[in-house]
């Protein structure tokens, strides 16, 4: 065998690119040749160690939902903390307050404070942080009106939750 | 007309997600959006469902994605903003002194070398795959991924020579 081609060999089995059957008759032919089962062996432990070098980074990243999921809670559970200390004080100041010039409420304003507190508008989810994105499928068809229009839609309300393909109906 | 069956976007979400985001993170300048990168890679890669369905492997088409949304993001101007990077985990003491020694040789490799052998023990992509992504023949791949491991062993063992 040539030695060109030997290391080529050698390095794709480095790699672990050879074919089962091709690595099998490599493997005879390594020990019949102690020198380049020598070098086949450098090789490998060449590329194992450039694998472990890459590799301990990558593994300590955690699932990008995982993080998100994390990073929201503790974000919503700060909101709530914040707005207990706010409800706190406000109580504590109104109790503590003088209440010699009170004057009473005027009818009026408690109609508008209903008007005013509608129904919420937040999120059912409980989430601040919204980023809609919805993308057009490939797939096509053609609505009622004679238009054409993706058959799915990608929709993902946000990164904390996974994204979902819905038929158009 | 008939139906396709559609990706499963969920599950290669699982899949490739956490890799992508690594590959992203790995990546000076990119670290700090790197969640929204991945994001983005996703949204284009349903944006051509078909080719995606019909790519060598889809893991391979969505870092094939993610590489041009990268350069995308790095041609993006955005210089204003300095983006934090993340402070380098800290090396272990009894971390074998061989792994730094790799690590700077890798650095030291010229980028296509590095790029490709990147995909190939991170990723574990394989030669087609590699071939995907970057867009260019497997026999490039090959001769790209043999001079770099050359190249790192010369470096680790400079007196051994082939």
């Amino acid at each position: 065998m040539k030695t060109e081609s030997l290391e080529s060999l050698l390095l794709d089995r480095a790699l672990g690119e050879l074919a089962p059957e091709v690595e099998e008759l490599l493997d005879a032919h390594l020990e019949r040749d102690p020198a380049a089962a020598c070098r086949a062996q450098a090789l490998a432990d060449t590329v194992q160690c450039g694998r472990r070098a890459l590799a301990p980074r990558a593994e300590e990243l955690p699932h990008p939902i995982a993080a998100r999921h994390a990073r929201l809670e503790w974000s919503a559970a700060w909101s709530l903390l914040k707005l207990a200390a706010c409800l706190a004080i406000g109580l504590g100041l109104g109790w503590w307050l003088p209440r010699g010039n009170e004057q009473p409420a005027p009818e009026a304003s408690v109609a508008h404070m209903a008007h005013n507190a509608g129904p919420g508008t937040g999120n059912p989810e409980g989430f601040r942080w919204i980023g809609k994105r919805i993308s057009a499928g490939g797939e096509r068809q053609l609505t009622r009106e004679g238009r054409s229009q993706s058959r799915y839609r990608l929709i993902w309300e946000s990164p904390a939750k996974l994204p979902r393909l819905e038929e158009h109906s | 007309m008939t139906a396709q069956p559609h990706i499963a976007i969920e599950q290669l979400y699982k899949d490739a997600g956490p890799a992508l985001l690594a590959y992203f993170r790995r990546q000076p300048g990119l670290a700090g959006c790197a969640e929204d990168l991945v994001q983005d890679t996703f949204v284009r890669a349903f944006r051509s469902q078909e080719r995606l369905r019909e790519s060598v492997s889809q893991r391979a088409y969505l870092f094939g994605i993610a590489r041009h949304v990268g350069f995308d993001a790095m041609r993006a101007a955005r210089p204003a903003v300095e983006i934090p990077e993340e402070e380098p985990a800290a090396a272990e003491p009894a971390e074998d002194g061989r792994l730094e020694a790799m690590r700077a040789a890798i650095t030291g490799l010229p980028e296509l070398q590095k790029e490709a052998l990147m995909l190939k023990l991170q990723q574990e992509l394989s030669y087609a795959e590699i071939a995907e992504v970057l867009a260019i023949p497997i026999g490039t791949v090959r001769s790209r991924l043999h001079a770099a491991v050359l190249q790192l062993r010369q470096s680790l063992n400079p007196e051994q020579t082939s």
